[in-house]
């Protein structure tokens, strides 16, 4: 079941790419595109060159006006091209069919349905979630609505951008100590991945071992787990500018408002339904969820704290 | 031969950017490689004292570049653009042609020697290039996107530009 909005139909010959090189071999699958991604949606089959369609390599000593007819006329490449195609389009089934397997792409897109409104007024409840009040995220018929109908939706284009822009701003402000060098960066990015996903394997585990009953799935928690990038770039970008009394000062708002929006958003998962609404509810079960909560929500300044510290001298 | 004039073509289609669809219909990607290929090339430092401090090797270029315009897509893709891979890549790649216009002129700049007015000259052609490159990507894959989406999918293209014109910059020979 592949995503409807993608364009181009699946299978589609690339008839247009082949007259126009000069020696291509007949079947290169992988030159066509394999992946629902990777679609060929260029439209334009014909070419305003005087076509040398020589695939087999025989060669046709001038360029003709109309690229077509010599290039039908000879059954061996005509063959070869379907011959081409047809591996092209086996392929490229095969890929489909298996890359759902490992990446689960369309449940990925429903993570990036943002747009620009949503962003803005999600990094504004990253900075200062005090005076939201309804942190529900709404359903429709079981299954919950796009980040772009809903803030309180967790998305995943904010992290991917917060970490990559992290990943850039730590590179900046260590080439502003002298410090800098390109595999740095690299070395940054996969620290702040191992600790990422520490993180995630930490609270899947405790929430496993608590058996709470929750609908928070794996793309949620490293939603939710990413956001605190957005605090460290705002922590590290003032630090940078404004020396180490704007980098606490911002990176202690940040830390904050973090702890707050993160103990707001996992009460409703994970807490039951009465606890959330503000009855306290005795029992074991419910401290302990408490506790995995706060302690979730806890970790988060501190990582803030851990991953930037190093850069703001 | 036809083919570098198909790369010329769309030279020169980056550097007067129009609303045509020559970039996108018919992608190639020698241009981003030759491109690539030079400004990894330039960008080395001659490091003959053997420390590599500073400056980039070719294979840090190298995969700065085509990973930055991986990442460029797939978000592209992932927000439900409908361009497709390669043309994607096509596009990120030619519009490196302004920055590479800069390194050139910036090593032509230092070949005076350093100092404070040398580094305005060059953060000014850098920052030039990189508006023009930007503007340039922003034209052809804006209109990919759905209005109320096309900031979301310009700021990582205007982070990859920045990432290379920040190495273009701080690059001393």
């Amino acid at each position: 079941m592949h995503a409807a909005g993608l364009a181009a139909p699946a299978g589609t010959p690339r008839l247009r790419k082949w007259p126009s090189k000069r020696r291509v071999p007949v079947s290169q699958p992988g030159m066509a595109d394999p992946h629902q991604f990777f679609d060929d949606t260029s439209s334009a089959p014909t070419r305003g060159y005087g076509g040398q369609p020589s695939p087999g390599g025989l060669g046709y000593p001038s360029p003709s006006s109309s690229h077509e007819a010599p290039f039908l006329a000879d059954p061996m490449s005509n063959m070869a091209m379907a011959y081409g195609s047809s591996l092209a389009a086996h392929g490229k089934e095969l890929v489909d069919k298996n890359i759902d397997r490992f990446i689960p792409v369309t449940k990925l897109k429903y993570y990036f349905a943002v747009d620009t409104v949503y962003v803005g007024k999600k990094l504004g409840l990253l900075v200062f979630p005090y005076l939201h009040q309804d942190w529900e995220v709404q359903y429709q018929q079981d299954t919950p609505v796009a980040p772009r109908f809903d803030i309180n939706a967790p998305d995943l284009y904010i992290p991917a951008m917060a970490f990559i822009t992290y990943i850039l701003v730590a590179g900046l402000a260590l080439g502003t100590q002298d410090r800098f060098s390109p595999d740095l960066l690299g070395l940054q990015a996969s620290s702040a991945l191992a600790w990422l996903t520490l993180e995630v394997v930490a609270i899947l585990l405790s929430l496993y071992l608590v058996t709470v009953n929750t609908d928070l799935t794996t793309i949620d928690l490293v939603a939710f787990l990413g956001y605190k990038y957005v605090g460290m770039i705002g922590g590290v970008l003032v630090g940078l500018l404004f020396g180490k009394i704007g980098y606490y000062l911002v990176l202690g708002w940040c830390c904050v408002s973090i702890f707050v929006f993160m103990i707001r958003t996992l009460r409703l998962k994970i807490l039951a339904q009465a606890a959330a609404e503000g009855v306290p509810v005795r029992g074991a079960r419910n401290q302990l969820r408490m506790y995995l909560t706060m302690a979730v929500a806890a970790a988060q300044p501190l990582l803030m704290y851990w991953l930037t510290f190093h850069l703001v001298r | 031969m036809r083919d570098l004039k198909a790369v010329g073509k769309k030279f020169m289609h980056v550097l007067y950017p129009r609303k045509s669809n020559a970039l996108l219909r018919d992608w190639d990607l020698w241009g981003p490689l030759i491109l690539c290929v030079t400004l990894a090339l330039m960008l080395q430092k001659s490091s003959v004292d053997g420390e590599k401090d500073g400056g980039p090797q070719f294979a840090e270029v190298f995969v700065v570049v085509w990973f930055g315009a991986v990442t460029i897509t797939l978000n592209s893709k992932l927000l439900g653009g409908n361009i497709s891979f390669f043309q994607s890549l096509c596009v990120l790649g030619y519009c490196i042609l302004p920055l590479t216009v800069a390194m050139l002129i910036c090593r032509l700049v230092l070949l005076a020697g350093q100092g404070p007015i040398n580094f305005m000259i060059r953060l000014f052609v850098v920052a030039v290039m990189f508006a023009w490159s930007v503007i340039a990507s922003t034209a052809f894959l804006a209109d990919s996107q759905p209005p109320n989406r096309k900031a979301l999918a310009v700021y990582p293209v205007f982070l990859f530009y920045f990432v290379i014109s920040w190495m273009i910059l701080t690059f001393t020979p």
